[in-house]
């Protein structure tokens, strides 16, 4: 948690940092009807950014950050996103997104239960179920070919 | 003109004659059921429905094709709304006003309450728009062609103008991102250069930023990582409201008691339809605005209020048949859905025009009316699937539901594009929208940015290279007088907030003293 933060200068900075990062980022042969437009609007983005940053040294609105609940259980329920995300495809849809629901199922409950072997060995049953059920809504109904991956 | 009217009768009743059929009926039904599947699914919109549908209504005869394929349309568009209500993420972007109010009043133990009235708003909403399209077409399509570049232009800053209301606190905050979403829109291909820009090397990044995955990442995500926090589902320790409040007839009495905010939402819906390639995604973010702005305590909205939540569901359901008015007059889709329902009529051998209401008047006005049928079917679908959804979603425990609607949210991007590097934008998005949250910037106005910016552009370049004979091309965008409305629109729309303070401070001295608008 970060105690009585100046969100008006974090916003200002974040702000000018990604008008900072668009207006470097473009292409100086690029043809003018392709970027009048995207640089009109970096312009508008960084004076809003700056007027952000004048107001967070004038008049500064304070809040705490990151101030509910518990902060790690969201790092590490983002990373598993992520990995999950990535190892579609690896090791195709099916087994990596009944380990991945496995494995948050299993992170997230710990905040509430203990979680025995048996238990998981039934939660095991309730992800493969509930992944072949979008699978087959996908794949046959709705005709998305999904990753195979290594596996299916 | 009592010729015209005699004949228009004449066709309606025999249009009604030909719907009065069981396998119609059944077809409406079902279409209604599938739609708002996929509809409450985020990610699957209603044109990739429509495409899942198209090969299935080959076989059947034009009439029953068109009905299932109006059924599912009507019904997608009511679907999104039961994500937006229970999960706080809209299941399609006609549905992300519906979060605003549908969400908070599930937080208060009255999702029912919710899902009924956005049953009835969007049963009410759908009949408007066939009204709108049986009697109205060529007034309206009219209006539609009087659509330039420039008048696209103005109607996309007008849009922009919601931010003011979008943003919770700080108007400079809500602005930011407002252009964060414009600039995210910017990235891939120019729509009129064709050359590609702000790719930051990376060639996956030439496709751009689809709008839906962003929707989806920074609606989902962000409520997502909410409940890993608490360690709870977000719904999962609310009361639940007694079954008076959610009772149907009580809800019927408290949507129809607001008859100034239907009949407003639906002619802005209507309104926005017409234009080709608005549609639902900003008439319900217009219509919630109007409602907000009319409403005698604007500042509850946000903490559930029904009001609202009606204003967004009646207007996204005017669309579905409001956007046909310039497909079936003139061959313009007016949104995505309406591309596929022109190629199926096409198939057909009808072509869009005066012919389809006369030569093929029957089966036009069969169709139209049918999704008339379909707005009707949504209310015993809506209510039984809701109660279903409902139910679902609140005995499954906090530790099953993130890594569920985790894996609906991943197949959805998916499924747009078949692409994963979607996947992993959609989860940077949605990170980097939780911790923007952190500081202020929300959600909402990102998304409106990124909606409206490629409007925007499209219409600005476009003015500016027709005003190319101009010393000035950009006055191309001031020349119309339907701009000038416009404009006038924008400046009132922006300039509201502080006359509302103005006038409150006027009428009451001393007791709003200090107010921010």
């Amino acid at each position: 948690m970060i105690k009585n933060a100046n969100s008006d200068l974090w916003a200002g900075c974040i702000g000018l940092a990604l008008s900072v990062a668009f207006w470097f980022s473009i292409d100086e042969e690029i043809m003018r009807l392709s970027i009048m437009f995207p640089k009109a609007m970096i312009a508008i983005m960084a004076l809003i950014s700056i007027l952000l940053l004048v107001k967070g040294i004038l008049k500064a609105e304070r809040q705490d950050l990151f101030n509910v609940g518990s902060n790690r259980r969201v790092l590490i329920t983002a990373l598993l996103f992520f990995i999950w995300g990535v190892a579609i495809s690896y090791l195709g849809f099916f087994v990596s997104s009944v380990l991945a629901i496995l494995a948050q199922a299993w992170y997230l409950a710990l905040a509430r239960r203990k979680v025995t072997l048996p238990t998981l060995a039934l939660w095991l049953v309730v992800a493969a179920g509930e992944v072949a059920f979008f699978y087959l809504i996908f794949t046959r109904l709705l005709h998305v070919p999904l990753p195979k991956g290594i596996l299916i | 003109m009592i010729l015209h009217c005699e004949v228009v009768m004449e066709k309606l009743v025999l249009a009604l004659g030909a719907l009065a059929n069981p396998v119609v009926i059944l077809i409406i039904f079902s279409g209604v059921s599938a739609g708002l599947f996929v509809g409450a699914m985020p990610g699957l919109t209603a044109t990739m429905a429509l495409a899942v549908l198209l090969p299935f209504t080959f076989t059947l005869p034009p009439l029953l094709g068109l009905v299932a394929l109006g059924a599912v349309y009507m019904g997608a568009i009511y679907g999104g709304s039961f994500a937006a209500i229970l999960v706080n993420t809209p299941g399609t972007p006609s549905s992300i006003a519906s979060a605003f109010e549908g969400y908070p009043l599930s937080r208060q133990g009255r999702a029912l309450e919710a899902i009924s009235v956005a049953t009835i708003a969007s049963a009410i909403g759908g009949i408007a728009g066939v009204l709108f399209l049986l009697f109205l077409s060529p007034p309206l399509a009219r209006l539609s062609l009087r659509f330039g570049p420039s008048e696209y232009f103005w109607v996309a800053i007008l849009g922009l103008t919601l931010i003011a209301s979008l943003s919770e606190g700080s108007l400079l905050k809500g602005l930011l991102g407002g252009t964060i979403g414009m600039m995210l829109g910017t990235m891939g291909v120019a729509p009129i250069g064709g050359e590609t820009r702000f790719t930051f090397g990376m060639p996956v990044m030439q496709g751009g930023v689809e709008m839906i995955v962003a929707l989806i990442g920074l609606f989902v995500l962000p409520e997502l990582y909410n409940m890993a926090a608490l360690g709870r589902a977000s719904l999962g320790e609310v009361t639940v409201s007694s079954r008076e409040k959610a009772s149907f007839w009580r809800v019927v009495k408290r949507v129809l008691s607001q008859p100034g905010n239907l009949i407003r939402s639906c002619i802005i819906g209507e309104i926005v339809a017409i234009i080709p390639g608005a549609g639902g995604n900003i008439a319900n973010l217009v219509a919630y605005n109007e409602a907000k702005r009319a409403s005698k305590h604007p500042e509850r909205f946000g903490s559930g209020v029904i009001e609202g939540l009606v204003a967004s569901e009646s207007s996204n359901n005017v669309t579905v048949a409001g956007s046909m008015v310039p497909l079936l007059t003139l061959g313009i889709p007016g949104a995505p859905p309406d591309a596929v329902i022109l190629g199926v009529l096409l198939l057909h051998g009808l072509r869009p025009g005066i012919e389809l209401f006369t030569t093929s008047g029957v089966l036009t006005y069969a169709f139209i009316i049918s999704m008339g049928l379909a707005a009707l079917a949504m209310v015993p679908v809506g209510l039984i699937g809701g109660r279903l959804i409902y139910r679902i979603i609140f005995r499954t425990p906090y530790y099953f539901l993130v890594p569920t609607i985790g894996l609906a949210t991943i197949l959805g991007t998916f499924a747009l594009r078949n692409s994963f590097s979607d996947v992993i934008i959609m989860l940077i998005l949605g990170t980097a929208g939780y911790l923007l949250k952190q500081i202020g910037i929300n959600p909402p106005p990102i998304v409106l940015g990124l909606i409206l910016g490629g409007i925007a552009e499209v219409g600005y370049v476009q003015s500016t290279l027709g005003g190319a004979a101009y010393r000035f091309p950009v006055l191309r965008l001031f020349e119309n007088p339907l701009s000038w409305i416009l404009i006038g629109m924008v400046l009132f729309s922006a300039a509201w907030p502080y006359l509302a303070a103005l006038y409150r401070r006027l009428r009451s001295p001393g007791v709003s003293k200090g107010d921010d608008p």
